[in-house]
């Protein structure tokens, strides 16, 4: 079929470089009218030469998610409003916002107000504290402290974990406390005695998880790394949505434990292409429309880098790929297309 | 529409798809989320004395151990919120309805605590006498007044003399066709990760085919305003219907997350897919037919006996599509209903004219047999020109053409009509068709479409994609609608916060939003013209609005021009936006709307062990306008593999002594597999002429695909054996003798 | 899955003596015993993973192949010797599962794995096999899959093995390592009826190792065929399955192995069936003969009756591709 002009990816999927260029677009919001409901955090930051600002990282949208809250980055030029669900908006220049936080135009200060808009927490940070760092660490503090409400509202006792957590972090921050990788994933793994270390090399990269043996290794992946482009369709190898590739050979990764494979080469999805280039596997799924809901298509793709891995020098046969790729179930019934990508890259190589 | 619409673009959603990068539900990112894992019944009816939780409690990590001794009490309740909903099991008390029911749900800081912890509680059941036996309740089959299909249509229809017009054809038949259940089984489980912000402010990212439903339900359930629950679905892992309905888990993990005070995430196992989120139904049907000795039918009678659950009404319109098709004297279409104790079935994949067309067909197949006549010709003898249950004239029809390109395809002409009379390589060789047919739904949505200052658009919905291609044709559309070239459109979907469109059901959504889509840009554009030719800035000033061209975003008329971006930066800069609605009117209702198709099968059967190949598959569709060359075959093709599927394979199988669905997973449900789909020629045309259908001109293809599929494969079986196989699914067992 | 101790062994006595702690269980490829330990069908409180031993060699040896039992299915399925000398054994292991799961499979994992009766996978419905003494609902439930040979009023499910049907065929021996050094098992004696017992599924002591199975390059082995019968063209259990070995010399038949798949509740070989083959010329009659011997004894369900003569014309048309084999 004839190449067509490539359409505009839908939401979340937008570049950095895009979602800027929209924000820099849209009329911008008045502060004082945006900021309602709640609960929200504030981020008040001076000019560049002060403090860094938080970035809208995947990281930080996944604690804002899971606190149902949100976050104003406000900068003497105007702010961004971060909504995690929508694109970034721009805010106008609120000078009286920062007058009544009493936010100093040289340091950075952090405030937290609960769903009514008062105000629970208000701390003004060192000059070179990184905000954007401190952040993430509060809201994953008070993430932490939540559980059951009895005493206390689950709102209340949100809201003072939160605006605790945020006071913790800044004290900390003061006192020189060791950073942690920003790039930690969505993290569920909690404390208990049947914890062991495991070494796994995904995509080239050495990734130390603790976790219970009984983890598989496809949990591993979607719970423990955020790596979510390995599917779950059974979790018992019926349908080879979870294919990986291990030293180069497709698996089921719902049948492994994590642990089985450790130090061993794994490869997903997300290792398949070099940046911006696809694999000539994905790119060739995409042009031939291989796929339709795409949930099975991750392992469609590695389970055909692996067939032809497996039948290199020797002639495949239409029925020889069906064969081959049967163990990938497709409810979409994309086959016809699955089969037409797999002989032409075949051919091709 | 001129430049953009119908052409095979490449899928706006392929890249995030082929890199992993899409995020479907249980994949969002959401920090301190709990994991939620039901219990479910071993009973198929009765109730749950008491629970033993104490050692799923003590378990580390568990934050909750949830029955509906201790679950909070939901202010609106398990009911159903509109006709396409279901009424729901969530721990408000103790009643069992069907086996592997949820009864009871563990919340806990892993998937792995949670899932243990799940098979530690105990619960004590009182059984009561049940069955899942059709036959055990065929004589309490009971009538109903209309069933609701993306509209609500009467159950029951009779036109002139039946009983005398069966009498008077020399050629008669009188078979019953069986049906067993089946299950969607879409690739992703069902999945659901609910997240409170405040005691009544919800966020849910679930794995559904409307978010409007889920929005409904749960402010419904837990007595919200509805703006205060927003429902997102970004990614869908398909949903042939199964995700159409809001079900039990769905209101659980919400109920979970705000007792626990956490975000709660909930997937289904995939046993978990059988029964508590709906299937087919099984599902009996009657046809008698009599025709003259030249073919002409004189009565036709589609009686349809179909399965529900003993506390919710599912009627699966298997007899409707019998009103559509053929010109007969006499016409009778019902429908009956039997109560079991089962989960409640629900839509799946053309509910009514997939499983219709099977016995339909497979019918007009043993009456060409019996007056020795071509199948093909028997369905050209009887073809309807009006609507033959109410005589509406059709808003387009080219069953003709698709029939004659399909059969020229498939080389109908080869075909042998004695049965058991062509063997190849030690395989019996048959060929059969069927037609295909379809509704052309269309029901109200909105759509907004913004133009940037740098001259892109941003266009939304509250729309799903399953797969179906939204997110591409609908960019489509606009880009046409608007006069911009389709990379600088975008397409947003799948919020509640956008504007409000009808489930990614009945095939409705291509012709309902794509309308919606159409109005909204065209009132842009026009809004964008109005600001130029009003603008003495503007080298448009003064022009007739009605003599200004767009293309590529510029506008010109009798030689000047201007840009959408110069516009809309002249007027401050700030984007230009124009809502619409759209929706059927009454000039709609005076046509019949549907679309057809023509399926041909050939199929090759071991004569010694039985074994069904279907080798090609060939069809032709007419569907008023294709919005997208590439994905419209993509989908067409899909729903004829589900029709090798519903043919050959698939049974949701019962164990009658337990009332328990015992083929729980992939292995035992079996879904075509890659080497089971051989050729596959989906043909359609690309556009079929409708001014009336939608102001769009589409009609929809998400399901026609499958309708008359099984038929044509189950007629190529009996011209290859001389076996006519009324029961699916057609098994090696079935052809042994 | 219930907590689980992991203990990843290093060497073969190692694994010997982890594997002798009570309640431990040996983890190979992972693709049955992971299945059912996640659905908690089985529970060991330990696993020793023995998937990094050194057993997963193919060789020649003394007129057969010894084949490792950590070699995987895939390896053994490609494996040119076993393709040349042992095409049934190829056949079987291809046409089971899945690339992935045959990827990950072992001989040994696949020699041990468990039957795919529903009953027994589902925790809400009574098994003896699971649960001793606590009954059967299979028995009258869905049948369909279930065996037809080898049952009894306890259990009636199906062995789902390819590969363990080719062996039976082929007259493989089994050699096993434990505390009290090693043996070897002829392949009929190591998996067991259910009978009384369904919960007893194997001749083997607690704590012994699989390290090898050996099978014989006979004439009739290199003229062997692998025939299957499913619901589906891929990715399906056994109907009706067949492992065919002859010798022809002269236009008769001086050697033959028949083994029956998905119709025993174990791989189902009768060498009654191969006696009658022995003296006479290859014919459908005779082969016919042999396959109404080999279903002697069927004891069927309503709804897998159909399981006897799909399995009688299976064996005839296996005898016959092993009859034409070069």
């Amino acid at each position: 079929m004839a190449d067509g002009p490539q359409l505009k990816p839908p939401n979340g999927d937008a570049s950095p470089g895009e979602r800027r260029e929209r924000e820099g677009l849209c009329k911008p919001a008045d502060a004082s009218n945006a900021i309602s409901g709640g609960p929200w955090v504030l981020a008040f930051c001076p000019g560049p030469s002060g403090s860094t600002c938080p970035r809208p990282s995947e990281a930080l949208l996944a604690e804002l998610r899971g606190l149902g809250a949100s976050l104003a980055v406000l900068r003497p030029d105007g702010g961004t409003l971060l909504r995690p669900e929508d694109s970034p908006q721009p805010l106008r220049p609120a000078p009286a916002l920062w007058a009544r936080h009493g936010a100093p135009p040289d340091r950075a200060t952090l405030v937290v107000l609960d769903d009514e808009g008062q105000v629970r927490l208000c701390r003004t940070l060192d000059a070179s504290a990184d905000v954007e760092w401190m952040l993430l660490r509060a809201l994953r503090d008070a993430a932490r402290a939540r559980a059951p409400a009895s005493l206390v509202s689950r709102r209340e006792l949100l809201v003072c974990a939160l605006a605790a957590a945020v006071a913790a972090a800044v004290l900390d921050a003061c006192a020189g406390a060791p950073r942690g990788a920003d790039q930690r994933p969505v993290q569920t793994a909690s404390s208990g005695p049947d914890l062991i270390d495991v070494a796994l090399v995904i995509n080239g990269e050495r990734r130390v998880l603790r976790i219970e043996p009984r983890v598989t290794l496809l949990d591993a992946l979607r719970e423990q790394l955020g790596l979510t482009g390995t599917k779950k369709g059974c979790d018992m190898g019926q349908c080879g949505a979870c294919t990986v590739l291990v030293d180069g050979k497709r698996i089921d990764s719902c049948l492994a434990l994590a642990v089985q494979h450790e130090g061993r080469e794994i490869t997903t999805i997300e290792g398949l292409a070099r940046g911006e280039d696809l694999h000539p596997m994905q790119a060739a799924f995409l042009e031939q429309d291989a796929f339709q809901c795409g949930y099975c298509t991750p392992g469609q793709i590695l389970s055909a880098v692996a067939l032809l891995a497996e039948r290199k020098g020797q002639p495949l046969d239409d029925d020889a790929i069906r064969e081959g790729m049967s163990g990938n179930l497709c409810r979409c019934g994309a086959y016809p297309n699955i089969v037409a990508v797999v002989r032409g890259v075949a051919g091709r190589s | 529409m001129k430049d953009s619409v119908g052409k095979p673009l490449v899928r706006a959603d392929g890249r995030a798809k082929v890199t992993g990068q899409a995020r479907y539900s249980a994949e969002v990112q959401v920090a301190g989320v709990a994991y939620a894992v039901m219990v479910t019944s071993r009973s198929a009816r009765g109730r749950v004395a008491s629970f033993d939780t104490a050692s799923a409690e003590r378990e580390p990590g568990v934050l909750a151990v949830l029955t509906h001794q201790n679950a909070m009490r939901l202010p609106g309740g398990e009911g159903a919120v509109d006709p396409s909903d279901r009424v729901v099991q969530v721990l408000q008390d103790d009643r069992i309805f069907y086996s592997n029911q949820p009864i009871a749900l563990v919340v806990a800081d892993t998937l792995e605590r949670a899932t243990h912890a799940a098979l530690l509680v105990r619960a004590r059941e009182e059984p009561e006498k049940f069955t899942v036996r059709l036959d055990d309740e065929i004589d309490r089959a009971f009538p109903q007044q209309t069933f609701s299909s993306a509209g609500t249509f009467p159950a029951d229809e009779v036109h002139g003399d039946i009983e005398g017009g069966l009498s008077r054809g020399p050629a008669r038949i009188d078979q019953t066709y069986e049906m067993p259940p089946e299950t969607h089984n879409p690739i992703e489980p069902h999945a659901t990760i609910a997240v409170w912000s405040g005691p009544d402010r919800v966020t849910v990212y679930d794995a559904t085919q409307g978010v409007f439903g889920v929005r409904k339900k749960l402010a419904k359930a837990f007595g919200l305003p509805p703006e205060n629950v927003r429902v997102l679905t970004k990614f869908v892992g398909g949903g042939f219907g199964c995700k159409g309905s809001v079900w039990s888990h769905v209101v659980l993990s919400t109920l979970a997350a705000k007792q626990v005070g956490r975000p709660v995430k909930l997937v289904l196992t995939r046993q978990q897919m059988f029964g508590m989120v709906g299937g087919r139904p099984r599902i009996r049907q009657r046809l008698r037919a009599a025709a003259t000795q030249d073919g002409r039918l004189t009565a036709l009678s589609h009686q349809s006996t179909s399965t529900t659950s003993r506390f919710d009404i599912f009627l699966e319109p298997a007899a409707s599509v019998s009103r559509h098709m053929y010109a007969s004297a006499a016409l009778e279409t019902r429908h009956r209903l039997v109560r079991l104790d089962i989960g409640t079935p629900t839509y799946m994949r053309a509910p009514g004219e997939s499983s219709g067309s099977f016995a339909l067909e497979s019918a007009m197949d043993e009456l060409a047999h019996e007056l020795k006549m071509d199948p093909l010709e028997l369905r050209l003898r009887n073809y309807a020109e009006v609507d033959p249950s109410n005589g509406k004239p059709f808003s387009s029809k080219s069953l003709r053409t698709c029939y004659q390109m399909a059969a020229d395809r498939f080389g109908w002409r080869r075909r042998n009509p004695s049965p058991r009379a062509v063997r190849r390589d030690g395989w019996l060789v048959g060929m059969g068709m069927a037609t295909a047919s379809y509704p052309a739904n269309f029901n109200k949505a909105s759509a907004v479409a913004r133009l940037l200052p740098d001259g892109s658009a941003v266009v939304q919905s509250g729309a799903v994609d399953i797969g179906t291609g939204t997110y591409t044709v609908m960019a489509q559309v606009a880009a046409d609608a608007l006069g911009v070239s389709p990379e600088r459109v975008k397409f947003d979907l799948g919020d509640t916060e956008m504007p409000e469109a009808p489930r990614s059901g009945g095939s409705q959504t291509a012709a309902s939003v794509s309308s919606a889509v159409l109005l909204a840009c065209r009132a842009l554009r026009d809004k964008l013209i109005g600001m130029a030719v009003a603008d003495p800035r503007s080298p448009l000033k003064g022009a007739a609005a009605a003599y200004v061209a767009v293309a590529d975003g510029r506008l010109s008329a009798g030689g000047a021009s201007d840009a959408y971006a110069d516009v809309v930066a002249r007027a401050g800069g700030r984007p230009v936006e124009a809502r619409a609605d759209a929706q059927p009117d009454q000039e709609r209702k005076k046509y019949a709307l549907q679309s057809f198709g023509a399926q041909f099968a050939e199929v090759h059967v071991d004569p010694e062990l039985g074994q069904v190949r279907v080798a090609r598959l060939v069809a032709a569709f007419a569907a008023g306008r294709i919005l997208n060359a590439r994905t419209a075959r993509s989908q067409l093709m899909g729903g004829m593999v589900w029709g090798i599927g519903m043919a050959l394979h698939e049974h949701t199988v019962y164990d009658e002594k337990l009332g328990r669905i015992m083929s729980r997973d992939l292995a035992d449900y079996h879904v075509p597999t890659n080497a089971d789909v051989l050729e596959i020629v989906p043909l359609f045309l690309e556009i079929e002429e409708d001014p009336h259908v939608a102001p769009s001109g589409v009609k929809g293809i998400g399901e026609i695909g499958i309708t008359g599929a099984a038929a044509a494969i189950a007629n190529a079986v009996f011209n290859a054996t001389g076996k006519r196989i009324r029961s699916l699914p057609i098994t090696p067992d079935k052809l042994l003798l | 899955m219930r907590l689980i101790h992991f203990q990843r062994a290093s060497g073969i006595d190692e694994a010997l003596r982890a594997g002798s702690v009570p309640d431990t269980a040996f983890l190979a490829g992972g693709t049955s015993l992971v299945d059912l330990m996640k659905l908690e069908v089985l529970h060991p409180a330990r696993v020793v993973d023995v998937g990094r031993l050194a057993l997963t060699r193919i060789d020649s040896e003394g007129g057969g192949l010894r084949i490792g039992a950590l070699a995987t299915n895939t390896d053994v399925a490609q494996n040119g010797e076993v393709k040349k000398k042992l095409p049934a054994l190829s056949e079987a292991l291809l046409s089971g599962a899945s690339p992935q799961l045959r990827n990950a499979a072992t001989v040994g994992g696949n020699l041990l794995q468990r039957t795919r009766c529903a009953y027994y996978r589902d925790l809400a419905t009574a098994c003896n096999k699971r649960n001793p003494g606590g009954g059967c609902d299979a028995l009258q439930g869905w049948t369909r899959m279930h065996a037809v040979l080898g049952t009894s009023d306890q259990c009636i499910a199906a062995h789902p093995s390819d590969m363990c049907v080719a062996l039976a065929a082929l007259d493989a021996t089994v050699r096993v390592r434990g505390a009290a050094g090693e043996r070897d098992i002829p392949f009929a004696e190591l998996h067991l009826l259910p009978g009384e017992h369904p919960e007893r599924e194997f001749a083997l002591a607690p704590g012994e190792l699989i390290i090898s199975v050996f099978v014989p390059a006979t004439p009739q082995a290199a003229r062997s065929r692998y025939l299957k019968v499913r619901d589906r063209a891929s990715y399906a259990f056994a109907l009706a399955s067949c492992a065919a070995a002859l010798h022809v010399e002269g236009g008769r038949i001086r050697a033959a192995g028949l083994a029956l798949g998905g119709v025993g509740t174990k791989p189902w070989r009768v060498p009654e069936a191969e006696a009658t083959l022995i003296g006479k010329a290859p014919s459908t009659e005779a082969f016919a003969r042999a396959a109404e011997i080999a279903l002697r004894g069927a004891r069927t369900r309503p709804d897998n009756a159909f399981k006897v003569e799909l399995a009688r014309r299976t064996a005839v048309r296996a005898l016959r591709r092993a009859a034409e084999a070069t």
